[in-house]
C-alpha cells in the first residue's frame, strides 16, 4: 500500500481541491487537465521509475486514483 | 461544391435519399461513392492527393500492425514499427507543408537574405488541413496500440473521405469513427428531424448573422487607418462572424452526418463562456484542440529530450516550477503549431504563441492563483467571479482576433492602440460601409439590427444549451405547428434577413 | 395515418414557402424588358438573332437591319449576358425559328470574369418558361448558384421593396400584360424598335472600371458556351458570325495594347473554329462618317447612342449581305 499512499500524496500536491478518494471521473468529467495529467506523469515516472507513453494516457488509467495505482504497478512489473 | 450552394442541396438530398433505399449492408459504399463524387467535383487532380493519403495511411497502418505482431524480437519491431511511420508521416505532412508553405518559406527567406525567388503556383486540395490530419492520427492510434488497422482498402477510403466532414472538419478518430460509418443504419424520423433542424440553424447563422457582421469586419479591417474608431466595433463583429461562420458550418455538416445516422464530433461549445483561455480551447475548434493534445502536447512532454529538459528544470527551479515548465514548453511548441496551421504568415504564429503564452503562464500560476484566491475568500462556484472570469477571457480572445483577422502583426497593434485611444463609433454611418447592392444609413442601421436579434437569440439558445437542455428534443416533442412555424422562420430568415455571400461565397474554413 | 401525419409538416411547410415566394415575386420582381424578348421569341419567327452585351443591346437596330437584310431580326443581347446564357437563348429561340445567321456581339471581358451572382445575370433564367432547355440551364447555371438565388428569386431584389408600389402598378397594368415597352421610356434611354436607345448626351465621360481581355483569368465556361453554340449553329446550318462593336478612340488609344492583344488572340481562336471575326475596332473596319469620339458615346466603355447604334447597324446589315 505505499505506493497507493504515495501516489495520494503526489495527486494532492498537483490538484489539492480534488476528490481523489471517491472521484471515478477525473477524466470524464474534466477534473484533471492536461497539464494536471501531465504533471501527475512526470511525478510518477520521478517516483516510481516508470516509464510512461502516450499510449497510456487514456481515460481508463486516469479516471480514479485506484486506475493510476494499477498502472503504475503494470508499468513497473514490465 | 460549395456549402451554401444549390448542386449541394440536391446532392446531399440525393445522398440520403438514396442511403435509405438501398440494402443496409451497401449504405457504406454508397457514402464512399458520394464522398468520391464530391471530391472529384472539385477536380481530378486534387482527387490525387487525396488518393495518395488514403493508400499511404492504409499501407502504413497495416506495415505498423504487422511490425508489432510478427517480428518476434521486439526491439526490431519498434524500430521498423517506427520507420514505417516517420516514411508515412514525413510524406503526408510534408505534401501538406510543401503545398501551404512553400511560398511563405520563400518569402521569408527573401525578407531575411534579400533574395527574390518568385511565387510557386501551387493546387490546394481541398480539405487536406483536415484529411492530413485525421489519417495520421489513424496511423499514430495505430502505432500507439489504440486502434487496431482497417485492412479493408474501400472501407478505410470512406473514413479519410467522408464528404461531410472533409471540407473543414470536425477531424474525426477511427476508433469512434469507423464503426459509425461501416455500420448500418435503419431510418429514424426523429433523427432526420433533428438533422434537419441542425443544418437549419447552422444556415441562420451563417447567413443571418456572419454574413451581415463579414460586411462590417471587411470594411473596418480593410480601411484600418479611414475606420481608426472602429477597432472595437470591427473585432467584436469578428468574433461574431467567425464564431457564427464557422459553427455554423458545423452544424450543417454533423447536421448531415446524422441525417445518415452517422455523430460527427461537436467542434463548439458556447466558446464565449469559456473561463480561460484553456477552457476556450476545450469549447472553440475542439477536434483540433484534442488532435494537437493526443498527437502533440502529450508525445512531446513525453519525449526523451523532454525528459532531460524536465530533470535540468527540476534541478534548478524547484520540484513545482521544474516540473511544470517543460510542459509549458510543449505547450508553446503545441500553440505554434495551430497558429501555423492557421495560416502561412507571421500574424497567425503570432496568434497561436499569444494563446501558448497565455496559458503556460496560468500552468505555471496555478499554485500562486490557489494561494491569492483562498486569500482573498474568492470562491470559484462564486456567480460574480465566474461573470469576471467570462468577462476576461473574452477580452483576452478578442485581443487574439486582431492577430487573426488584421493584416499583419503592426496593424493589428495599431488597431489595438486607436480601439484604445481613438473609440468613436459614430464612424458606421459613414459611407463606404457597403450592405449588398445598397448602402447608407438605414442598411447599416437594419443589418446591425438584425445581426443584435441574431446574437440575442444565439445567446438565449446557448444559455440552455450550456444548461444541458436538448433543444432539439424539446423541438421535436412540440406540436406540428408549432414545429412549422419554426421551420419557416428559419428558412425564411435566410432570404430576408442574409446578404449575398461573396465571390467565393462559403463557409471560411473551408479553404484549409 | 402516421404517415400522413409525418408528410404534412414538410407538405405545409412547402405549400407556405411557395405561397410567400409567389407573392414576393410578383412584388419585388420589377418588369424588365427580358420578359418582352422572351415573349416575342416564343411567339414569333425571326432569320436573324442578335446574342451578346450590352454594346449589342445598345449598338445594334433591329430594323435597320431588317430593312439591309430584308427578313426578320431579332436583338437578344443583354448586359450580363455570359456566352452560357447566350446559347440557351439560342436554343429557347430556335424552337419557334429556323434562323439563317446568328450575329454574337464578343466582348472580351465577359471571357476573362467569372459570372456575377446577382439578379439581373439571373433574369434570362428566371423569364424562360419551363421546357427541357430550362431544366438544362438550371443544370448548367442555377445549381452552382447560392441555393437562395435558386430557390427564392426575390433574393436579389430586396432593396426592391421601397419601389412595391410601383412594381405592382406596373404589373397590374396594360403593358405589362400585353408585352409593352412603355414601362422601359425614360430620359436616358428608352427600350424601342427591338434594342435600348440611348439618348444623346455629349460632354466628357467618366471612366468607371473596364474589363479588359485578361488570358491569365480565362473563364472556361465562355468558351465552352460559345463552342456549344458554335456546334449548334453548324448543325442546323446557321451563319454564325462574331463581331466586336467600335469603342471611343480615346478608349482604343489608351487601352492600345489590351485591345490588340484581345484582337489577336480571339481571331486566332475564332479561326481555329472556322468563324468570320468582324472586329469594327480595326482600321479595315472603320465605317464612313461614323463618329468615334468620347464626346457622343455615352461611356468609356463604348456604349452608342441611338444615332450611332443606327449608322453602326446600317454598315452591319451591308457587311452581312455581302
Amino acid at each position: 500500500m505505499r505506493v497507493m499512499e504515495k501516489l495520494m500524496e503526489i495527486l494532492e500536491d498537483i490538484q489539492p481541491d480534488a476528490d481523489f478518494d471517491t472521484c471515478e471521473t477525473l477524466i470524464d468529467d474534466g477534473v484533471l487537465d492536461s497539464f494536471a495529467i501531465l504533471s501527475i506523469v512526470s511525478e510518477l515516472q520521478d517516483e516510481f521509475g516508470i516509464t510512461i507513453t502516450p499510449a497510456d494516457i487514456i481515460p481508463e488509467n486516469f479516471n480514479s486514483a485506484k486506475a493510476l495505482w494499477a498502472m503504475v504497478e503494470r508499468l513497473q512489473e514490465a | 461544391m460549395s456549402l451554401v450552394s444549390m448542386e449541394f442541396l440536391l446532392f446531399a438530398a440525393a445522398a440520403v435519399a438514396g442511403y435509405y433505399w438501398i440494402p443496409k449492408r451497401c449504405q457504406w459504399m454508397w457514402l464512399l461513392l458520394f464522398s468520391y463524387i464530391y471530391y472529384a467535383s472539385g477536380g481530378i487532380r486534387v482527387t490525387c492527393f487525396l488518393l495518395f493519403t488514403t493508400l499511404t495511411s492504409y499501407a502504413a497502418g497495416i506495415l505498423v500492425e504487422q511490425a508489432a505482431e510478427k517480428i518476434p524480437d521486439k526491439k526490431k519491431a519498434k524500430r521498423r514499427g517506427k520507420q514505417v511511420l516517420a516514411a508515412a508521416l514525413l510524406l503526408n505532412f510534408g505534401i501538406l507543408g510543401v503545398l501551404k508553405y512553400t511560398n511563405f518559406a520563400l518569402h521569408t527567406v527573401n525578407g531575411l537574405f534579400g533574395t527574390e525567388f518568385g511565387s510557386l503556383q501551387f493546387l490546394l486540395p481541398l480539405g487536406i488541413s483536415f484529411y492530413t490530419f485525421q489519417s495520421m492520427g489513424y496511423l499514430l492510434d495505430v502505432y500507439w496500440g489504440r486502434a487496431k488497422a482497417e485492412h479493408h482498402l474501400f472501407r478505410f477510403a470512406l473514413f479519410v473521405s467522408f464528404f461531410p466532414q472533409i471540407l473543414q472538419g470536425p477531424i474525426g478518430r477511427f476508433s469512434a469513427l469507423g464503426e459509425q460509418l461501416y455500420a448500418s443504419h435503419p431510418f429514424d424520423g426523429k433523427r432526420i428531424e433533428r438533422g434537419c433542424l441542425r443544418i437549419l440553424w447552422g444556415y441562420f447563422k451563417k447567413m443571418a448573422i456572419a454574413d451581415n457582421a463579414v460586411i462590417f469586419v471587411d470594411a473596418i479591417f480593410g480601411n484600418p487607418e479611414l475606420y481608426d474608431g472602429l477597432g472595437l466595433m470591427g473585432v467584436l463583429m469578428y468574433s461574431i462572424q467567425l464564431y457564427c461562420d464557422f459553427s455554423g458550418g458545423m452544424d450543417v455538416v454533423i447536421g448531415i452526418g446524422e441525417l445518415f445516422g452517422i455523430h460527427l464530433d461537436e467542434n463548439f461549445k458556447r466558446p464565449y463562456f469559456a473561463v480561460s483561455i484553456t477552457d476556450f480551447w476545450h469549447r472553440w475548434h475542439i477536434t483540433l484542440g484534442t488532435w494537437m493534445k493526443d498527437y502533440v502536447f502529450y508525445p512531446v512532454t513525453l519525449s526523451g529530450w523532454m525528459k532531460h529538459f524536465s530533470k535540468f528544470a527540476k534541478k534548478a527551479f524547484g520540484k513545482q516550477t521544474g516540473r511544470t515548465l517543460p510542459i509549458c514548453l510543449a505547450n508553446l511548441i503545441v500553440f505554434f503549431v495551430v497558429g501555423v496551421w492557421h495560416g502561412a504568415a507571421w500574424k497567425f504564429i503570432v496568434y497561436g504563441l499569444y494563446n501558448g503564452l497565455i496559458i503556460a503562464f496560468s500552468g505555471l500560476m496555478a499554485p500562486a492563483y490557489r494561494n491569492w484566491k483562498k486569500a482573498l475568500h474568492i470562491s470559484d462556484k462564486s456567480r460574480a467571479f465566474h461573470l469576471f472570469q467570462m468577462a476576461r477571457t473574452f477580452v483576452l480572445v478578442n485581443i487574439s482576433w486582431f492577430f487573426d483577422r488584421a493584416e499583419d502583426v503592426p496593424t493589428a497593434v495599431l488597431m489595438m492602440k486607436n480601439t484604445l485611444r481613438r473609440l468613436d463609433f459614430r464612424q458606421v454611418l459613414e459611407p463606404g460601409i457597403e450592405i449588398g447592392e445598397a448602402s447608407g444609413t438605414t442598411f447599416t442601421v437594419v443589418a446591425l439590427g438584425v445581426i443584435l436579434g441574431g446574437c440575442l437569440l444565439l445567446f438565449a439558445v446557448s444559455v440552455l444549451q450550456e444548461q444541458g437542455k436538448d433543444l432539439a428534443e424539446i423541438f421535436t416533442r412540440q406540436h406540428w405547428l408549432v414545429k412549422a412555424a419554426v421551420y419557416l422562420c428559419l428558412i425564411l430568415a435566410l432570404p430576408v434577413l442574409g446578404q449575398p455571400s461573396g465571390e467565393s461565397g462559403g463557409f471560411i474554413y473551408a479553404q484549409f | 395515418m402516421r404517415n400522413f401525419k409525418k408528410l404534412l409538416l414538410p407538405a405545409v411547410v412547402a405549400l407556405a414557402l411557395a405561397a410567400v415566394n409567389f407573392c414576393l415575386n410578383y412584388a419585388l420582381i420589377p418588369y424588365s424588358y427580358v420578359r418582352i424578348m422572351m415573349h416575342q421569341i416564343e411567339t414569333q419567327e425571326y432569320d436573324t438573332l442578335f446574342l451578346g452585351t450590352s454594346h449589342g443591346l445598345n449598338g445594334i437596330s433591329p430594323k435597320i437591319i431588317e430593312e439591309k437584310t430584308g427578313g426578320r431580326a431579332m436583338n437578344l443581347c443583354l448586359g450580363g449576358e455570359y456566352p452560357k446564357d447566350a446559347y440557351y437563348l439560342l436554343k429557347q429561340a430556335c424552337k419557334k425559328s429556323s434562323p439563317k445567321t446568328v450575329v454574337y456581339e464578343l466582348d472580351p471581358g465577359y471571357w476573362c470574369t467569372p459570372e456575377g451572382q446577382r439578379g439581373d445575370f439571373n433574369r434570362v433564367f428566371y423569364e424562360m418558361p419551363w421546357s427541357l432547355t430550362k431544366l438544362e440551364y438550371f443544370f448548367a447555371k442555377e445549381w452552382k448558384l447560392d441555393f437562395r438565388a435558386a430557390l427564392f428569386p426575390w433574393f436579389y431584389y430586396r432593396s426592391q421593396f421601397r419601389q412595391m408600389e410601383e412594381i405592382l402598378a406596373v404589373k397590374r397594368g396594360q403593358e405589362y400584360q400585353n408585352f409593352g415597352a412603355g414601362p422601359f421610356q425614360n430620359e436616358g434611354q428608352g427600350y424601342a424598335d427591338g434594342f435600348m436607345q440611348n439618348a444623346l448626351a455629349t460632354g466628357p465621360k467618366p471612366e468607371g472600371k473596364l474589363e479588359l481581355w485578361d488570358e491569365q483569368e480565362k473563364n472556361e465556361d465562355s468558351f465552352r458556351y460559345f463552342e456549344k453554340m458554335q456546334a449548334f449553329c453548324e448543325k442546323r446550318g446557321i451563319r454564325l458570325i462574331v463581331i466586336t462593336t467600335p469603342v471611343p478612340s480615346e478608349t482604343l488609344e489608351k487601352y492600345a495594347e489590351k485591345f490588340e492583344e484581345s484582337d489577336r488572340f480571339f481571331t486566332e481562336y475564332l479561326k481555329g473554329l472556322g468563324l468570320e471575326y468582324w472586329n469594327y475596332n480595326r482600321p479595315e473596319r472603320k465605317i464612313k462618317d461614323f463618329d468615334y469620339s468620347l464626346n457622343v458615346y455615352t461611356d468609356y466603355e463604348g456604349h452608342m447612342w441611338a444615332g450611332q447604334a443606327e449608322q453602326f447597324s446600317a454598315q452591319l446589315g451591308e457587311d452581312m449581305i455581302q
